[in-house]
């Protein structure tokens, strides 16, 4: 009986034994792009760098690339065939600026191509820029913190192809001064939460535009909320919408670290749309406006 | 093949067979603990003249069938009670009723305690485990005796974390497993965001875990089923206990009323002096958190062949926490579930179980944030009727068809600063039915076959699900056993393992088809010496059309419901070995379980520079390779016993960057450096091993005379080691640090019992 348990337990181990293996493969260095075309605004800078091990030091400057040849391309309106080249030139190490001037046009496709010389590498990444939008409600100048009365803008009717407006909300205190704070962000930064410089500009998150009001017009009506105010003053708000890349790069790199149903450690690579490399090459599209948000006084 | 038909089918199945059902004598009837009443699940009843018998159903009964008229001695037994024995003579044509009583035997010697075959085998069906209460109570527990703790020492079933009493059993995620309490279920069982389950060992019989290839009378999961029974409550003798515990006490009475009986238990957490005395020099301290719950059950036997009961369950966590000024964040969530059961017995061949249902879980998280208000409305409604039927045409056969059908609702509301943001109504009907044979050819073999249909109205679908399993008792030390089962799931539950308390459920649609899979288990159990047992389980599992969550999506507002889900597959295989000793002074078990578990989504763990974006396979957190588990049971006096545990498993896999780049110039981010790492293969690293020993003391005695008493001694993590949890990449730092987040420190606990 025993020789059987033991021949059994022999012959599963062998089985099992012989399963699959996954294991983590070493560093490999990759190219990075970065760059951000804005609607009906000049062309914007390039950077291109590499990737570096992880457990080094890191800094731009050590991983930039100098001799990379960058254009960004203006693609027809079907997307498919290059329309107008724009040619960069080194800044400095590893940042490139266009040559020419070219207003970003809406709606339409841009390509941004890089070639390294020195190793043949090819790397690419397309964008559709979003459509421009104006807020076009009256918006008072002055509003008294988490009163009744909140800030409310209108932005007129704009499109992205194949889904709706995806909205960031920036608010950057022009006087960012710590006694100026709200109570509840003057809170985090006396816990260390977070540092004055990250309260001076704070974002929304992605919003997707039927968080909102649509109105008779389309124009859409958003309610700003008081969460969005870290500082009593002026406040110069700004409405932005997106592209593809830039919200697969935002809603993946904000979970990169941990959150949403993932398991602590499970980290995954940014969505990045960006072919022979890393990075970033996204549009999108805003407008500003300014208020002066006064304490809520007893 | 219609709902409709099939159930036309099995009714026409068993007529034909009653038909044919010949005159004979045959001996049914309920067994129960002497003591109390309590009906017993899984007791062995046989003639031992003949050779022939069976174990007691769910409700405890038990039917022998076809016996030649004579003078037989008939024999009840079940672990930890005296064997039963008694001269009885059968009539031809008698259908005799012979209600059999068991005596607990209090010591536990080696030489009163009896195993029970039928209970042995029934146990060790292929998949299947049970955890007995005493044991559940017995097992160092983190402050509190727990059930699925508990069951997280079984093989075959991992945790999360210290922190998660989430099942993960075979390579499945915690909602591969339908929980039941009372054949209710259970959506969220969960208390302290996830660290104890909802089930007070109180009030609990019976725990039945089919960790695979589980027959056709249960469905609606991928992969296991979790069926938990609330006492019935003694009815002999009025009888209650309180128990004074470092997290939460615990008070239960129980007792006969007319032609029946009734138990109640209640728990509640007991943190407010500890949280109050923290206050007074930390600011960031719950101004409110408790949980509490009650179960309940009567029940009333109106004749001899009808029994009705009336079981419920109620329990709530409640958070609040002022985080910082001008910010607070609530937490109110719970279940609430009712059933009511309706035993008839039909003649000495048909035996039947009506119940109706309801379910509710509730979860109502609230922020307060700079005067920005988030409020979420969470509720689920699960109400339904089931019916099983139990047939024995001869000794060869039990027929046991059944059907169940429910209309469940899931109402979600989100409101971000006073206005609607999110709202959805799901309200779904589903109905399965069941046809199952319970086959004898000889006495060596033992073939369950079985066929369910599985209908669910949103996206109308309708899912067939063939069962198959087979048992070889090649001698009375050795039996081989295999299962085939397909299985479908219609639910997905969104969470996080960290943290419970927002869970929600979502269900299949039009466009997101239920998750399928199937799974083949062999078994060996074995009997290599007298007392001890060892087992061995082989299994293989797929999943495909596994739905959860995208876990990329910010903002679900204007959606299609179908875009809110990606859409993967899964697989899992691997061995669990148990060996144990059941029964003596020393007891307790060494379980190993080696196994692998894989999931693929689209555009997850894509190779860097892969154009074609194709998905690979990766294993998630819990996935450990091996997997040791030893429990020790030692009486080392009449009033002393101790209790040990020791868990090793291989460390969890995570995700070890490789590199890091950055973005400096975010038009939307105030932040200058946006730091990224680059990952090559998602959770191809391992932590540190992980392992870890608990002891528990236990002394009986008298509480001054006025009942017996309980002091309960416990550590946790004796040698404290400092597991890891996760590894955690600051940024800050240049190059990167890592911190790692460790798991739970030596715990002491300390726990008194007095019974009355």
């Amino acid at each position: 009986m025993m020789k059987a348990y033991l021949l059994t337990l022999i012959a599963l181990f062998t089985v099992l034994s012989a399963c699959e293996v996954y294991e983590q493969d070493s560093y490999e260095e990759y190219y990075v792009v970065e760059s951000y075309l804005v609607a009906n605004r000049q062309l914007p800078q390039v950077r291109v760098s590499t990737t570096a091990p992880v457990n080094d030091f890191y800094a731009f400057s050590r991983s930039a690339i100098a001799d990379a040849q960058v254009q960004i391309r203006l693609l027809d309106t079907s997307g498919s065939s290059i329309e107008e080249v724009f040619t960069y030139t080194s800044d400095s190490a590893g940042i490139y600026q266009p040559m020419d001037t070219h207003d970003v046009l809406p709606t339409r496709s841009y390509q941004l191509y890089v070639t390294i010389p020195t190793t043949s590498a090819e790397i690419t990444a397309t964008t559709v820029v979003p459509d421009t939008f104006k807020v076009i409600s009256t918006v008072l100048d002055t509003l008294v913190y988490q009163s009744t009365e909140q800030l409310e803008i209108t932005v007129s009717e704009s499109s992205y192809p194949g889904r709706q407006n995806i909205f960031i909300f920036n608010t950057i205190a022009l006087d960012p001064d710590p006694a100026m704070l709200t109570p509840i962000y003057a809170d985090f930064l006396e816990d260390e939460i977070v540092t004055l410089d990250e309260l001076t500009n704070t974002e929304s998150g992605l919003l997707n535009a039927a968080n909102f009001t649509v109105n008779q017009d389309q124009s859409i009506t958003i309610r700003y909320p008081w969460i969005a105010v870290a500082f009593y003053g002026d406040n110069k708000l700004i409405a932005t919408t997106i592209d593809d890349n830039v919200y697969d790069f935002v809603r993946s790199e904000s979970v990169q670290l941990g959150g949403s149903t993932l398991s602590p450690g499970e980290i995954q690579n940014v969505i990045t749309h960006v072919e022979g490399g890393l990075g970033i090459f996204g549009s999108l599209a805003s407008d500003t406006i300014q208020t002066y948000i006064k304490p809520f006084e007893f | 093949m219609t709902l409709r038909t099939l159930l036309l089918s099995g009714i026409l199945i068993i007529g034909s067979l009653s038909l044919h059902a010949r005159q004979s004598v045959s001996i049914t009837g309920y067994v129960r603990d002497a003591k109390t009443g309590e009906t017993l699940i899984s007791a062995n009843v046989a003639l031992i003249e003949i050779n022939r018998g069976g174990a007691t159903n769910a409700q405890g009964y038990y039917s022998i069938q076809n016996v030649e008229p004579g003078t037989y001695t008939i024999a009840g037994s079940y672990i930890g009670y005296d064997l039963f024995t008694q001269e009885i003579t059968l009539e031809r044509g008698q259908n005799l009723r012979f209600d059999i009583e068991l005596v607990p035997d209090v010591f536990e010697g080696d030489e009163i305690i009896v195993e029970s075959e039928a209970e042995r085998q029934e146990l060790k069906s292929i998949g299947t485990a049970q955890v007995k209460t005493e044991l559940i109570k017995a097992l160092p527990a983190i402050f509190e005796a727990d059930v699925f703790r508990s069951i997280q020492y079984l093989p075959g079933v991992k945790s999360a974390s210290d922190f998660s009493s989430g099942l993960y059993i075979r390579g499945g995620s915690p909602d591969q497993t339908l929980i039941m309490l009372d054949q209710t279920t259970v959506y969220n069982p969960s208390h302290f965001f996830g660290f104890f389950s909802t089930f007070n060992p109180d009030a609990i019989k019976d725990v039945r875990l089919f960790k695979g290839g589980y027959p056709a009378e249960y469905g609606g999961r991928l992969g296991s089923v979790l069926s938990v029974y609330n006492k019935d409550g003694n009815r002999n003798n009025y009888q209650g206990s309180v128990t004074l515990g470092m997290l939460a006490s615990r008070v239960a009475i129980e007792g006969p009323i007319k032609k029946g009986s009734f138990m109640l238990a209640a728990r509640r957490s007991t943190l407010e002096p500890l949280l109050s005395a923290l206050r007074q020099s930390n600011d960031n301290i719950p101004s409110l958190f408790y949980f509490y719950d009650f179960n309940g059950k009567i029940n009333y036997d109106a004749s001899l062949n009808d029994k009705f009961s009336l079981a419920f369950y109620s329990g709530a966590d409640k958070v609040r926490f002022p985080f910082a000024d001008d910010a607070e964040f609530t937490l109110n969530y719970g279940n609430q579930t009712v059933s009511g059961n309706w035993t008839h017995i039909f003649s000495d061949k048909v035996f039947s179980n009506f119940v109706i249902t309801g379910s509710r879980y509730f979860n109502f998280p609230e922020f307060e944030f700079g005067g920005t208000p988030f409020e979420r409305d969470n509720n689920i409604y699960d109400f339904s009727i089931k019916s099983d039927l139990e047939y024995l045409p001869n000794e060869k056969h039990l027929i046991a068809t059944g059907v169940w059908a429910g209309v469940f609702t899931l109402r979600l509301q989100d409101r971000f600063d006073n206005q609607d943001s999110f709202s959805s109504r799901i309200h779904s009907r589903y109905a399965s039915y069941y046809l199952q044979d319970t086959w004898r050819p000889t006495e060596q073999w033992k073939v369950i076959g079985g066929i369910r249909a599985n209908y669910f109205s949103d996206g109308d679908y309708l899912r067939l699900e063939p069962r198959l399993s087979a048992e070889y008792f090649a001698t009375d030390r050795f039996t081989l056993q295999a299962a085939y089962g397909r299985y479908n799931q219609f639910f997905t539950l969104i969470t996080n393992e960290a943290f419970s308390g927002f869970d929600l459920w979502l269900t299949a649609d039009e466009g997101i088809r239920p998750a399928f899979g199937d799974q083949f288990v062999l078994g060996a159990k074995t009997v290599p010496f007298k007392d001890y047992g060892l087992d061995i389980e082989l299994y293989y599992r797929t999943m495909n059309d596994l739905f959860e969550l995208d876990p990329f999506l910010p903002d679900a507002a204007g959606l299609l419901y179908e875009d809110l889900f990606r859409i993967g597959e899964g697989y899992a295989y691997g061995t669990e070995i148990m060996f144990e000793k059941r029964v003596g002074r020393l007891n307790g078990y060494i379980g190993y379980t080696f196994g692998y578990t894989w999931r693929k989504w689209p555009t997850f763990n894509v190779a860097i520079g892969d154009e074609s974006q194709t998905a690979r396979f990766y294993p998630p957190k819990y996935d450990r390779r091996n997997d040791v588990k030893i429990i020790l049971n030692y009486e080392l006096s009449r009033k002393w016993k101790f209790t040990g545990a020791w868990v090793y498993a291989t460390g969890q896999a995570y995700t070890e960057a490789t590199g890091r780049y950055a973005v400096y110039d975010t038009p939307w981010s105030a932040i200058n450096q946006n730091n990224l790492l680059v990952v090559e293969n998602v959770n191809a690293s391992r932590l540190p091993n992980y392992h870890r020993a608990d002891v528990s003391f236990s002394r009986s005695g008298t509480f001054f005379g006025l009942g017996e008493a309980e002091l309960q001694l416990q550590v946790i993590n004796i040698y404290s080691r400092r597991n890891v949890w996760f590894t955690q990449i600051d940024f800050e730092e240049n190059p990167v640090s890592r911190t790692d987040v460790t798991l739970l420190p030596i715990i002491p606990a300390i726990s008194y019992t007095v019974k009355f």
